[in-house]
């Protein structure tokens, strides 16, 4: 071989891609050919740089939150095609148990109090509104909101990891905030309890949630001292 | 190319003042493409984002003595796509001391989060992705896409982007203009005005929203809250189709003769209604707080 | 490689076992398993992701749409490959099919100072002892070069699948994944030297 080895003979052979003949045509030729052979020298070293950088690169401690934010309620096989957990869904689900409903919702309203402020009033005195409610959703948009609190609780434990490097402004305003949302939740529950087939009450609903965890979500993702 | 001026590319600053001395003064700088992306990260009180008709990056002010300073932008000699800035405060600081005021190409792309700061950004056409906690953010122009949260900080927006979206907690967001609007708190209250609205989605849980815009033809807009008021203010002929519903709340309507009707087994209001063709749709959903009506010239009042 | 090679076999014993048992209950719908397999395997496959982008932000949105979409496939996920390979296929997928965390974001800047960042992040005892200055520039030119290079390399050269592998997970024909890889190794060398 009396011309340099070219730079894919070079990487094949790093690679053991050249038949045996060949390679041992190159190795001989390198023994005589001191830049073939500083070349190969140099992408072994490549070779070898790259196979030892490291191969576990911590990733931001946020991210599990963002990303347990995003997974959606995993159902059971018969629900898995039909439910998703988005807000076109929840109406949609809410649209069916309207009509299997219909005539339990209409007497669950007709034993409500006329007064809206009634309403409001019971489940704001609630202490933890959007988890110890005592009222009961129909089971559909009970495992939505499932799928919300889990997002919640993720994220909650989240940010009460970082809480004590945030400043306590800021810990202020986020926990005024999500008693204001909690707050709603509750009361748009309450009112949903009563009436599941409302498609503007179940967007109105599941908004409030939307609007908990994304604040959450923002929060985790504060810079410490601020 | 103007790199004559150019300070060095990195300027830690500067362990060589004396301590007694309070404030230190920044000057840095590099030369950049036309559409660079800069990222700062800075504990300061005050930021200014200025785009200005040069291509290169220069960030000055003044910042408490301790605070490091640096910009990164690659090699010295050449524009560079990419900037990367801090202004890192020890431990025992605050953060929300010093002024930094950054000129950056106007079709830049603006990068920055901070603390408690006051941010005000003029000139730049570029993108904007603004996050501070508390303070405010001021935006004076139209930046092509502009990204604004806070938890407690004020956003106000003059200018029309073409696609914003603005979060907050608890701070107030005004904007005067935008095609693509997008915002949504928990207790602030949400004002939108001018501009030609193609699309908009105003959200709360207890802050108020007023709607003045004008209805771009085939325009979408939908305002949400749980509690707080809405107020719409329709132009005198606006094409519009409005769909309006309370769970308890009330409609108060003063923009058309017609009246809103009890809602679902009579609890709540809904409104639906059109004015001149229709093309343009509204809708307004509200828990308990009122919905209000509202026309430029009131053709109907109670 | 061999340091590579043993990356895409599949966990031995005990550990292989506890992972199975993992991802059946992350299947049946338990967060907390999957929690668990997420922070068994993030590292690796962020790892992967900022290596992949070249850029620290696209790196976080393309490792978490890694994580969502395994979540949405694990009832498929039979065990035939390890839990890292078959993520590594999602994260390989997921870029290629450009990632949708793109069109929901202002695009962000790329800089090669986040390099610099990663290296200080690396997990100690995580790899054999590294020269850091090499590693450190070698992240940064890889993380220059064109993308579908960079593939290549990252794929090749740092995770170790062999061609074969990587053509399955790509669709890239051998003749070209083979040019993409000698074509990074020659800008590589070049941006190398002192």
């Amino acid at each position: 071989m009396t011309d340099h080895l070219s730079f894919d003979q070079l990487c094949d052979l790093q690679d053991g891609a050249l038949d045996l003949r060949d390679a041992s045509a190159a190795r001989d030729h390198m023994r005589s050919c001191a830049a073939c052979a500083e070349q190969f020298a140099e992408l072994s070293a490549l070779g070898s740089a790259a196979a030892a950088l490291p191969r576990v690169i911590d990733p931001p401690a946020d991210l599990w939150g963002d990303i347990r934010a995003e997974l959606a309620p995993r159902q059971p096989r018969r629900f898995a095609r039909e439910y998703h957990w988005s807000r076109s869904n929840l109406v949609a689900a809410a649209a069916v148990i309207a009509v299997v409903s219909s005539a339990l919702t209409a007497v669950a309203i007709r034993r409500v109090d006329p007064r809206p402020d009634t309403v409001v009033a019971a489940a704001a005195a609630a202490p933890e509104p959007a988890t110890a409610v005592a009222v009961a959703l129909p089971a559909r948009l009970a495992m939505t909101e499932v799928g919300y609190t889990k997002s919640v609780e993720a994220l909650q434990r989240t940010l009460a990891e970082r809480r004590s490097s945030l400043a306590p402004s800021t810990v202020a305003t986020v926990e005024r905030s999500l008693r204001i949302a909690d707050s709603a939740i509750a009361e748009a529950r309450t009112a949903l309890a009563q009436d599941p087939g409302n498609k503007a009450l179940v967007k109105l609903f599941a908004s409030n949630y939307e609007r908990k965890i994304d604040l959450l979500r923002r929060a985790t993702e504060l810079s410490p001292r601020t | 190319m103007r790199l004559s001026w150019l300070v060095p590319f990195t300027l830690i600053a500067s362990a060589s003042l004396p301590a007694q001395q309070k404030e230190q003064k920044v000057l840095l700088g590099h030369a950049a493409s036309a559409t660079v992306s800069i990222r700062l990260m800075a504990a300061v009180g005050n930021i200014r984002v200025i785009g200005w008709e040069r291509d290169s990056v220069e960030m000055s002010g003044a910042v408490p003595f301790g605070v490091k300073v640096e910009l990164f932008g690659g090699t010295p000699t050449e524009r560079s796509k990419g900037i990367k800035a801090f202004a890192d405060v020890p431990a025992d600081q605050s953060g929300r001391e010093g002024k930094l005021l950054l000129k950056v190409p106007r079709r830049a792309t603006v990068w920055l989060k901070t603390g408690s700061a006051e941010v005000d950004v003029s000139g730049v056409v570029g993108g904007l992705d603004l996050n501070i906690v508390g303070g405010s953010i001021a935006v004076h122009g139209s930046p092509r896409e502009l990204r604004a949260e806070s938890m407690d900080g004020n956003v106000v927006v003059d200018g029309a982007p073409d696609w914003m979206r603005v979060k907050t907690a608890t701070g107030d967001i005004t904007l005067n203009g935008g095609q693509d609007v997008g915002a949504s708190t928990i207790s602030g209250a949400i004002r939108t005005s001018g501009g030609e609205v193609e699309r908009a989605k105003l959200e709360t849980t207890t802050g108020g929203i007023s709607f003045s815009n004008t209805l771009a033809r085939g325009a979408n807009v939908e305002l949400e809250t749980h509690s707080g008021p809405i107020d719409i203010l329709f132009a005198s002929h606006a094409d519009v189709e409005l769909d309006a519903a309370t769970i308890t709340g009330a409609i108060d309507n003063l923009w058309i003769k017609q009246r809103p009707v009890p809602g679902r087994e009579g609890r709540g209001m809904t409104f639906a209604a059109s004015s001149g063709t229709g093309s343009a749709r509204v809708t307004a959903r509200s828990f308990k707080g009122t919905i209000q009506l509202r026309s430029q010239v009131p053709i109907f009042s109670k | 490689m061999a340091s590579a090679l043993s990356f895409s076999l599949p966990h031995a014993g005990h550990e292989a076992s506890a992972e199975r048992a993992l991802a059946s209950r992350a299947q049946r719908g338990e967060v907390e398993a999957f929690e668990e397999l997420y922070r068994a395997h993030a590292g690796r496959v962020f790892a992967l992701c900022l290596r992949l982008t070249g850029d620290r932000v696209q790196a976080r949105e393309l490792t978490q749409d890694v994580f969502v979409k395994a979540w949405e496939a694990l009832p498929e996920f039979r065990g035939e490959s390890s839990v890292t390979t078959w993520l590594h296929r999602i994260a390989v997928n997921a870029m290629l099919m450009q990632r949708r965390s793109e069109r929901r974001r202002l695009a962000r800047v790329s800089l090669a100072e986040d390099d610099v960042d990663d290296a200080h992040e690396v997990n100690e005892g995580s790899t054999a002892p590294v020269d850091v200055a090499t590693a450190v520039d070698l992240e940064r030119a890889v993380a220059a070069l064109p993308p579908g290079v960079r593939r290549a390399f990252v794929l090749h050269d740092i995770e170790g699948y062999s061609h074969e592998e990587i053509a399955r997970m790509t669709g890239l024909a051998a003749g070209t994944l083979r040019a993409q890889l000698h074509r990074a190794r020659q800008l590589l060398m070049r941006a190398l030297r002192p």
